[in-house]
């Protein structure tokens, strides 16, 4: 084969008038290409016929019939309305196509053009129909996939995935792998467990200089669990509770145990979602009451051409117990607005929080505020998260406890977070976050790195 | 020298079968729907007995999978003596297109030392990922899949197709516990063998 490469390379080749058997050739080839289908190959044979005998009446009767030559610039512009992401005048445009000048991905087209257009019931019947065609089939199992999902119909969706995960296409093989576990996400019932042991550099956040006889450093087991109830699907109610219990090789003060309830409402759209709800949650640490903690949240997102914006707020209001200082109890409050890219294999995200936190004792309270910056990395079962954030947080009055000092701290954020999902179930998880926190009191100044590796258990139902 | 170079091109020209060159010049500009044509017309034409495994070639790069399994097994009868590496390769991705895994797996394992280091190297990743495919036992959903495939391909007269879905079938009920269809497997695949000739 390689010389025959080789040879055509030498020679240049132009066509030249043809013979009688060889315009016949050329036109057999198209007739058979046409019967099958396959309108762009018979296009190229009814030409290839045509510049060898210009007076052929068949060919050029053929490509009038198909749209060529000149009369594909209909397919070409509704290609073009497509890839600006014009969905409806695409469709428009497709639709007006006498059916010889459609191409060969027009039932691919025209379900993906109802599907952005939120028509699921025509999306699924050109998707499916799309999907018995081979040069199409990855593809339209990835759309019908995505469609399944939006509907609630998690098994149809693992189903579909299955079968887009196989493409030859890496684009398409990475973005079936990442709806995997959104598609084991939606079942109604929902439970997790979660087993983790990890290294904390500084678990009792000593001040840096703190002779290494007091060291913080600590290794440490975790096991959570959690439930989730959504009756309708991933728009409506949900209910859910969580427990989990962390424990401490050696410093057992730090020993930490967490429970919590919640509901709320979720509603999920082709390009929007929000939620409201309410938790309650109640701490141990060292094996003590710690803290009674009720949270009212909202969130929201919304997809703008290829950008995700986000925003959320939340309010705590927190009891510490007797015991302790009741000085830290009273209302914090958070915010967050973030922007970033929802599609392609890196995914970059800008975002800025605040917190205020108005303690009973206004010498703890404090209002905080910074940027941070993340890039999602996502490679077939692998998804890194990078993230990296300055917080600035000024206290709110001077505290007498620091000789009349008003506090002030900047605290400086590196985590990295990457997700293997092993299995459809199964999930590992390497955690690496890092704190350098900076004071104008050397008591809060000091420096803490963490490490940790989860091995996360996920079932849905149904 | 120069005379000698343009004396031996005309030659060449003049002896050299048109359509398989065009073909060939299509097909490394990469516009493999004119290459196919050009194919098409050099194997009506019979300007060589091997114009049939580029046709194939170029149904692979097309994406039209089903068809180039055809084509592969035409040109095996046909030219058996022009099969190369590369070609080779482009069965076994042809077959890795018609979810044909453990096909190409066998194909791409038949390689061996006459690819070189690049193509070896693209084998690789491809039989990597197809072994992927089968770390766990096939479900039975999939193995009905192909039966399904087979039964098509049978009912259209599409019979290296339905030999080719039937083995998979075989192969991947057999990787199964309780070899899942593999009787019915057989069967199938047996009626679909030609009779014997007649008796000398």
């Amino acid at each position: 084969m390689m010389t025959l490469w080789i040879l055509a390379s030498l020679l240049a080749l132009s066509p030249a008038p043809g013979d009688a058997d060889e315009v016949a050739a050329y036109l057999n080839v198209a007739q058979r290409e046409e019967a099958a289908g396959h309108d762009e190959v018979a296009r190229a044979a009814y030409r290839s016929a045509l510049e060898r005998a210009p007076g052929n009446a068949m060919a050029r009767a053929a490509l009038e019939r198909l749209g060529r030559p000149g009369a594909g610039d209909g397919y070409r512009d509704a290609l073009r309305l497509f890839e600006a992401r014009r969905y409806a005048e695409a469709r428009a445009a497709l639709e007006a196509l006498p059916p010889s000048a459609r191409g060969d991905s027009m039932s691919l087209l025209m379900g993906i053009c109802a599907y952005e257009l939120g028509e699921n019931a025509q999306a699924r019947t050109a998707l499916t129909e799309a999907a018995t065609r081979p040069s199409l089939a990855d593809p339209a199992h990835l759309f019908l996939a995505l469609l399944a999902l939006r509907q609630d119909d998690a098994r149809t969706a693992a189903y579909e995935l299955e079968r887009a995960q196989t493409s030859t296409d890496p684009r398409i093989r990475d973005d079936a792998q990442s709806l995997r576990g959104a598609a084991l996400r939606q079942g109604r019932w929902l439970a997790s467990l979660v087993a983790e042991t990890g290294y904390d550099s500084n678990v009792s956040l000593l001040p840096d200089g703190t002779p290494t006889s007091q060291s913080g450093a600590d290794e440490a087991a975790r096991i959570a669990g959690a439930v989730f109830f959504r009756p309708t699907g991933r728009s409506g109610f949900r209910a859910e509770a969580s427990a989990g219990y962390s424990k401490q090789l050696r410093i057992h003060a730090f020993d930490l145990g967490q429970g919590s309830v919640g509901l709320g409402w979720q509603q999920v759209g082709p390009s929007h979602a929000w939620f409201v709800g309410y938790h309650a949650e109640g701490l141990l640490l060292g094996g003590e009451p710690y803290l009674l903690s009720h949270r009212v949240q909202g969130e929201g997102s919304w997809r703008v051409g290829w950008l995700d914006v986000a925003a959320s707020a939340s309010v705590h209001y927190e009891s510490l117990f007797p015991l302790l200082d009741q000085g830290y109890s009273g209302t914090r409050e958070t915010a967050l607005v973030s922007a970033g890219l929802w599609r392609g294999a890196l995914r970059p995200a800008l975002a800025l929080v605040g917190e205020l936190d108005q303690t009973r004792d206004r010498a703890l309270g404090y209002a905080e505020y910074g940027p941070r910056v993340s890039l999602t990395i996502l490679a077939a079962a692998l998804r890194v998260l990078v993230q990296a954030g300055l917080v600035l947080r000024p206290y709110n009055v001077a505290d007498p406890e620091l000789a009349g000092t008003l506090r002030s701290d900047r605290y400086l954020d590196a985590s990295v977070v990457a997700n293997w999902e092993l299995t459809r179930a199964w999930s590992l998880r390497l955690v690496g976050t890092g704190r350098r926190a900076v004071s104008n009191v050397t008591a809060f100044t000091y420096t803490r790195l963490a490490a940790s590796l989860e091995l996360a258990y996920l079932w849905g139902w149904p | 020298m120069p005379g000698w170079g343009a004396a031996f091109l005309l030659a060449l020209t003049a002896a050299a079968p048109a359509h398989l060159l065009r073909g060939a010049s299509f097909f490394r500009e990469g516009d493999f729907v004119n290459a196919l044509v050009e194919f098409q017309v050099a194997r009506m034409r019979q300007e060589g007995p091997d114009a049939t495994w580029y046709v194939a070639a170029c149904l692979t790069k097309l994406k039209r999978p089903e068809d180039a399994l055809e084509a592969f097994s035409e040109a095996r009868a046909r030219a058996p003596e022009a099969d190369d590496a590369l070609l080779d390769f482009y069965e076994a991705l042809a077959s890795h297109d018609a979810r044909l895994y453990l096909h190409a797996s066998d194909l791409l394992a038949r390689l061996g030392n006459r690819a070189g280091p690049k193509l070896a190297e693209e084998a690789r990743i491809l039989r990597r990922r197809i072994e992927a495919l089968f770390r766990a036992a096939p479900a039975e959903d999939a193995v009905d899949w192909y039966f399904t495939k087979a039964a098509i391909a049978t009912s259209t007269r599409h019979f290296v197709l339905a030999q080719l879905y039937g083995e998979e079938a075989l192969a991947l009920g057999r990787r199964r516990a309780a070899c899942y269809r593999c009787a019915e497997a057989q069967h199938a695949l047996e009626a679909l063998r030609p009779p014997p000739g007649p008796r000398p």
